[in-house]
């Protein structure tokens, strides 16, 4: 059986990057849906970042109850604020436009999309929308304000 | 030559699919890596590579420096691994994680063969630091200084040294075993 301590560093790290790709190799699903992702890309948005996120607010190693998560997404003309309550294996969104002004709400995750209005207060609430990969794109009654897409999150 | 990342992701934003296609298979193993070095379960690793991909997706035109698309990769699904640390995914955590300190081996993993025995019992005794470093490494033996160290935490000075000690290490576990009966 081959010495693997002796291995030259290229053949040694071969070895161990087989190993892990035995032991722990990346899912065929996961290159699939990487690649599917490109699908999703919106054009003609404005990107509102992911500028705070209280789950990195909290003190290192404390770990509550899983309670409310507050989001903030911020494009140069427009903020969009969301409060994420854990329901099981679901999440229930509850969202504020930075501006008073009713929107179609785009709500895409993992296996598809979901609509809700917001009011003209610029609130909207969401319930059922599975756990993992969350973006919203916020359409406007009014063409003039570009459509406002918010950062890929993992809920 | 193989084509750069800066022409991968300025076709991509084109709509060349196959540019897309050679970005992911460029970087997606790399990413798994990190994530899962970080001690998540399979099913939350995949949501924060699903999560970053998605995220380059929205951010292809935004990126300033398209040839570092690797380092953005690193930045963006290390981050997205704290995220899920601090919050949680699908699954309840049972213990706290401390930054420097994450759980050996990755969840829901074994050894399969005999002949992992032997790297599964040396990676069981590298340091922490050392176990995520020759992962990432082992994962993408191009990747940069920079993306080894953004993956890591770590200033990008340190990751020549850190590299060649942790080679080190792993030698010393390795000539430490004995040879496992195959009976």
């Amino acid at each position: 059986m081959t010495d693997l301590a002796q291995l030259p560093e290229a053949e040694l790290l071969a070895a161990v990057n087989a190993f892990f790709e035995q032991v722990d190799p990346m899912p065929a699903a996961v290159r699939t849906a990487a690649l599917g992702s490109i699908a999703w890309r919106t054009v003609d948005a404005e990107l509102a970042e992911l500028i705070e996120d209280s789950a990195l607010l909290s003190s290192a190693g404390v770990r509550g109850p899983h309670g409310p998560r507050l989001l903030t997404f911020s494009a140069p003309d427009v903020s969009v604020v969301v409060e994420v309550a854990e329901v099981g294996p679901t999440r229930r969104l509850v969202g504020q436009l930075g501006d008073p002004r009713s929107a179609a709400i785009e709500i895409r995750f993992r296996e598809g999309t979901t609509w809700v209005e917001a009011d003209d207060l610029g609130r909207f609430v969401v319930d059922g929308v599975p756990a993992g990969p969350v973006s919203l794109v916020c359409r406007f009654p009014d063409t003039d304000i570009a459509p406002l897409v918010t950062d890929w999150v993992t809920l | 030559m193989a084509t750069t990342a800066a022409a991968l992701v300025e076709a991509a934003r084109k709509g060349d699919e196959q540019s897309w296609t050679e970005l992911v298979d460029r970087f997606a193993r790399l990413i798994w890596s990190v994530a899962r070095s970080y001690g998540l379960s399979e099913a939350d690793t995949a949501d924060v590579c699903q999560t970053t991909w998605l995220r380059l997706v929205e951010h292809l035109d935004q990126i300033r420096q398209p040839d570092s698309v690797g380092s953005w990769l690193v930045t963006a699904v290390r981050r997205e691994s704290l995220r899920m640390l601090r919050h949680g995914g699908r699954e309840v955590p049972t213990e706290d994680i401390e930054p420097d300190d994450h759980p050996w081996p990755p969840p829901g993993t074994g050894p399969a063969e005999e002949y992992h025995l032997t790297l599964w019992a040396a990676f069981a005794d590298l340091s922490d630091r050392c176990r995520r470093l020759l992962r990432v490494w082992a994962a993408a033996a191009d990747a940069s200084y920079q993306e080894i160290a953004i993956a890591l935490g770590v200033p990008v000075g340190s990751i020549g040294p850190t590299r060649a000690r942790c080679l080190a290490d792993l030698r010393r576990l390795l000539s430490r075993q004995p040879t496992p009966d195959t009976a």
